[in-house]
């Protein structure tokens, strides 16, 4: 089967019942999109479909072929991406399994919509941070949000 | 540059390119190691933790497994900072787990990541590797300069003299420093010519994590690898008596089932092959060994033991200093917690490739040197043939400090002959882990009228995390586990007469090492019971704690900073209540008040502020510290709110986020940090910020409702 991921056509023979994202991770080798719970609760393994944030454990190869994929690594080369600059300069990460998860989440929020409220930001970011880096990720969605 | 720099350059170049000729440099490897083996001959004079090389790079080996504490960065600047290197040039890679690398603090002899101890434990070290460096470049650039050591200064990698201006970069000097004998005592830098200790530093592997190229445990790729996920029994000492893998063995891509101990793994060429084959072994499990089916009968047992055993005595009881006779209002209380998970958001998992050559292993661990031993132990060799490779941990709380995941990728490796990785399920992670133990306490107080606390009694009940995992330790302390009572044997106010006692009893899971151990529990204990007795007279809480620390002002900074900015002396806001907890902890050299603002709605708790105030003695990186503080607030929410693992007929409930929820986004409170340096050097702060969270919101929900929780969570009161 044929996948579009970061913008090139890739070639995976897994079976189409696999969740993406070990497909990316195993298969392409793309291992920024992490294994949290694989139910779709935690949100460490999101990436874009479509421009969507989707969890990839639940996304299943079968379904996602022909659509656009974007893994952290196609957000940018060097981490220099608005979000993921955002992040560095606040300090964000601790243990950092989960901010790829984070910064695909926010990065298609930003998309979609630049001036989230606070309100807006707590209902749609549901992703866990166990590190309980929360503070700072509010302090970089503002700086994301006011640039 | 002079004429003699030029010469030294390329002398040094040339020398460096024949050592590196033969040699494994630090990165990724061919085969896909995240650090190497021990120093080459370039940099055998560094010693243990550090490497430079010719194009400028300074390479920090940490001993210590990076779980997002933070403590690479700032064992990499004290090491900067002594050594006089550029910051930008300096790398961290991750030492392996061997005896060059032990401890300096914790378990003798072991290499082990706890206890908040990383910097207080190996900065010392590490500042007087660097130091010995330094004056080995230095003495190199002197003979190159033709000038005195005295005469040289250090800056930014570069030695120049004071006296020509001319200099040396360390690069230069390389080789020929690196043949000169090792000074036993080098002299360190005044503190006050350092220039990273003390600043606020981005952490040297935040690029990294949030490109996704930062290699966790999950993310090692040996050649050849395949797959593995494993099942354990449900019950504690369970395993498996009898299974049927006919139909797993024939699902696509499994290598094969294979026995491992109390459980089994399914070794196949795609994880996701090995997940689906797990469900199709057909298992009968042998039930276990616990002594409790179900935990809440282990809890009403505790409290059993609270009524009717006598317990073990714990330190120097002071009876009889108080006035007694000023206890008008006697008051006693009894608490309860549950056991908890460590939920780190990466699983348990390892990689391991044995061959008759060796044994290798990957592994996010806080205890590589036993990995080594167990993992030899399991398979017949010797540690000497294991060499064990730390990787970033996503998460460790103290979870990562067994070594089972280890010796199972060590054992299903050699069952299939080719290099295994083993992640765990979210399920089997939270069925799987060795809890934070349930405890129960308690406490008897009295108060005078004026609001002085003049007696407490405690009684604590619960399971010894140290018994269970280190009994040596406990028998060497004269059968006193000091992971059970701490935090009720070393409270820092001063009540006339204390007296402490512990029933202990067998835990009915396996038990282990949560966030702060036992204060996680006794500082809800004891805090609460200050709180009770205060309000009882009708005293201001936090005024009680001050007037028991009289002889402590530095215990007495942190309580007034704390309050004075949640604005406890306000006139309250409509709606918001406030809550305080603290503790000291001679062990971290540290002082943590923690002032929660709480308010009601719908019924349920809603934590809006968490005001910290610490007395960390020095910071060594102040984002760091606040990092650490702001987390351990939002890891103890999550127990405070929502932590509970129940269990019924010897199986755990609870099996992954939405039946063991923790913090996220929408609950998590605005966290204000006050960081003091009260002096002394740096103290732990990795747990400190957990314990006095459970007690402040609490006491704040006392505040706002008349209601005193007694047990955790607030879930299971309907408040959460």
């Amino acid at each position: 089967m044929q996948l579009n991921v970061n913008g090139k056509l890739v070639e995976t023979d897994y079976d189409p019942d696999t969740p993406l994202l070990w497909v990316l991770r195993d298969d392409l080798k793309l291992k920024g999109a992490k294994f949290g719970c694989g139910i779709g609760a935690c949100g460490t393994c999101t990436v874009h479909i479509d421009g969507l944030a989707t969890r990839s454990c639940v996304a299943y190869l079968g379904d996602v072929e022909g659509a656009e994929i974007v893994t952290v690594e196609g957000l940018s080369e060097d981490g220099s991406h608005p979000v993921q600059q955002a992040w560095i300069e606040n300090d964000v990460p601790q243990c950092g399994y989960c901010q790829t998860g984070f910064v695909m989440e926010v990065a298609a929020m930003a998309a979609e919509d630049p001036k989230p409220n606070a309100q807006e930001i707590e209902e749609r970011i549901s992703n866990i941070c166990r590190c309980g880096t929360y503070d700072r990720i509010r302090t970089a969605i503002q700086q994301v949000a006011e640039s | 540059m002079g004429k003699h720099c030029k010469r030294n350059l390329s002398l040094s170049r040339r020398r460096f390119l024949q050592a590196a000729a033969g040699s494994l440099l630090i990165g990724v490897t061919s085969r896909g190691l995240v650090s190497s083996p021990s120093a080459q001959p370039l940099t055998q004079g560094f010693g243990a933790f550090l490497q430079m090389s010719s194009d400028g790079g300074v390479t920090v080996h940490i001993p210590q497994l990076e779980m997002g504490q933070g403590s690479s960065t700032g064992l990499a600047m004290i090491v900067a900072d002594e050594l006089g290197a550029d910051f930008d040039q300096v790398k961290i890679a991750f030492a392996t787990g061997d005896e060059t690398h032990i401890h300096p603090l914790l378990y003798p002899g072991e290499q082990v990541t706890g206890g908040s101890a990383s910097i207080m434990g190996f900065g010392p070290v590490m500042r007087k590797a660097a130091a010995a460096a330094r004056e080995m470049l230095t003495q190199a650039a002197a003979s190159a300069l033709s000038e005195d050591t005295s005469s040289l200064e250090v800056l930014e990698s570069t030695i120049r003299s004071k006296v020509t201006g001319t200099s040396v970069a360390f690069m230069d000097v390389l080789a020929e420093a690196a043949q000169l004998p090792v000074p036993a005592e080098p002299m360190l830098l005044p503190a006050a010519n350092r220039r990273l200790v003390g600043a606020k530093t981005i952490r040297k592997d935040a690029r990294e994590k949030v490109m996704g190229t930062a290699v966790f445990g999950v993310d090692v790729e040996v050649p050849g690898m395949v797959y593995a996920t494993v099942r354990q029994a449900p019950d504690f000492g369970g395993d498996v008596e009898q299974m049927d893998v006919a139909e797993a063995s024939s699902m696509p891509g499994v290598i094969g089932v294979f026995p491992i101990p109390n459980g089994y793994g399914v070794v196949a060429e795609q994880f996701w092959q090995a997940v689906t084959a797990l469900d199709a072994v057909d298992v009968v499990w042998q039930r276990g060994t616990q002594t409790f089916n179900s935990s809440k009968a282990f809890v009403k047992e505790l409290h059993r033991l609270i009524d009717e055993e006598p317990g073990v005595p714990v330190g120097e009881h002071t009876e009889g200093q108080g006035s007694s006779e000023d206890a008008t209002y006697p008051l006693t209380a009894t608490y309860d917690v549950p056991f908890l998970a460590h939920a780190t958001m990466e699983p348990m998992n390892a990689t391991a490739h044995v061959t008759d050559e060796g044994i290798e292993v990957w592994v996010p661990s806080q205890t590589p040197t036993l990995d080594r031993q167990l993992v030899a132990d399991a398979l017949g060799r010797r540690p000497e043939e294991v060499t064990i490779y730390l990787t970033y941990a996503g998460g460790g709380f103290g979870r990562r400090g067994s070594s089972e995941y280890a010796v199972q990728a060590a054992m299903l490796s050699q069952a299939v002959g080719r290099p295994v990785k083993v992640i765990w399920t979210r399920e089997e992670d939270t069925r799987q882990d060795f809890y934070r133990p349930a405890f129960a306490a308690r406490l008897s107080g009295a108060i005078t009228p004026k609001g002085r606390i003049t007696r407490m009694s405690t009684k604590v009940a619960g399971p010894g995390v140290w018994s269970y995992n280190r009994p040596m330790i406990v028998q060497a302390m004269g059968g006193v586990d000091e992971l059970a009572v701490e935090g009720a044997h070393d409270v820092r106010y001063a009540i006339g007469q204390f007296d402490l006692t512990h029933a202990a009893i067998k835990p009915m899971r396996r038990i282990g090492y949560w966030r702060s151990i036992g204060y996680s529990h006794n500082i809800y204990f004891i805090e609460s019971m200050v709180d009770e007795l205060a309000h009882s007279v009708g005293a201001d809480p936090l005024q009680v704690r001050l007037d028991l620390l009289e002889d402590d002002p530095r215990s007495r900074t942190v309580l007034e900073a704390a309050a004075r900015q949640a604005g406890w002396y306000d006139t309250p806001k409509p709606g918001r209540h406030l809550g305080v907890g603290f503790f000291a902890a001679d062990r971290w050299q540290t002082r943590i008040a923690q002032i929660a603002d709480v308010s009601l709605a719908d019924g349920r708790i809603k934590v809006n502020r968490v005001t910290v105030a610490a007395d960390v003695g020095e910071a060594i990186n102040p984002l760091s510290v606040e990092a650490q503080i702001q987390g351990a607030v939002n890891f103890a929410l999550s127990s405070v709110l929502y932590g509970q693992i129940d269990v019924e007929d010897g199986q755990v409930l609870q099996s992954s986020f939405p039946d063991y929820p923790v913090v996220t986004l929408q609950d998590a409170p605005q966290i204000d940090v006050i960081i003091i340096e009260g002096g002394g050097g740096p103290g732990g702060v990795g747990e400190i910020g957990v314990p006095p969270l459970a007690p402040a919101i609490t006491n704040a929900v006392f505040a706002a409702t008349g209601q005193r929780i007694r047990g955790l969570p607030l879930a299971k009161h309907g408040l959460a």
